[in-house]
């Protein structure tokens, strides 16, 4: 038995109601393959750090569940299958890991700046770091 | 001294003074200061983060990167 963390991103136009029934889906994935939800998250509409199968924004789901690793060749499997999810992540907790699954607080998708600007290429630094696009 | 002006003061690697031993990959806040403007892991000479949190740094952001919380090459 091991504690993994999932985290897969739904496409933006699906409805509320799509984003639970592809949820549900996925817990009854882990459940049916031996598996036990400890935690789940939804964190909502973000803004994407780069262009994916062309949507910008994506609903992030998490969870973490305990099971046996073959649960993850289902859920995995599932994922591709399932049409609405556009990426997904899934990881071993590494230790001293305090079990937060909180959204990121940081402005979505913005350049660094502050401590660290030492990209050569990036010189000469006058500009406002101001995306394009 | 005569070279005075090159010499630098040792940095300390922020987690070991925090004592912070796990670094979240989801944790954009944070990370979002090891990489520079175009997106690149920042190197431990600049950082100043030892061996093994400059290991985890690289394995948060490349996580990060994966699940499109992190960019993996920033425009300008």
């Amino acid at each position: 038995m091991q504690t993994y963390e999932t985290i897969f991103i739904i496409r933006p136009n699906l409805t509320d109601e799509e984003v639970t029934k592809v949820v549900e889906k996925m817990k009854a994935v882990v459940v049916k393959s031996g598996g036990a939800i400890l935690q789940a998250e939804n964190w909502g509409k973000r803004k994407l750090a780069y262009e994916v199968e062309r949507e910008k924004k994506g609903t992030y789901v998490i969870f973490r569940f305990s099971g046996d690793g073959k649960i993850i060749n289902d859920l995995e499997h599932t994922y591709r299958m399932e049409d609405g999810i556009i990426k997904f992540l899934t990881v071993k907790p590494s230790k001293g890991d305090p079990g937060t699954l909180v959204m990121p607080t940081a402005e979505e998708g913005r350049p660094s700046r502050g401590r660290f600007s030492h990209d050569r290429e990036d010189r000469p630094r006058y500009d406002s770091g101001k995306r394009t696009d | 001294m005569e070279k005075g002006r090159f010499i630098q003061r040792k940095k300390n690697c922020r987690f070991c003074t925090d004592k912070i031993n796990y670094i979240d990959y989801k944790d954009t806040g944070l990370l979002r200061n090891f990489v520079t403007e175009r997106g690149k892991i920042v190197p431990r000479r600049i950082s100043g983060n030892c061996a093994s949190h400059q290991r985890d740094v690289g394995q948060a952001i490349k996580r990060a990167r994966s699940i499109a919380l992190l960019a993996f090459s920033e425009e300008r």
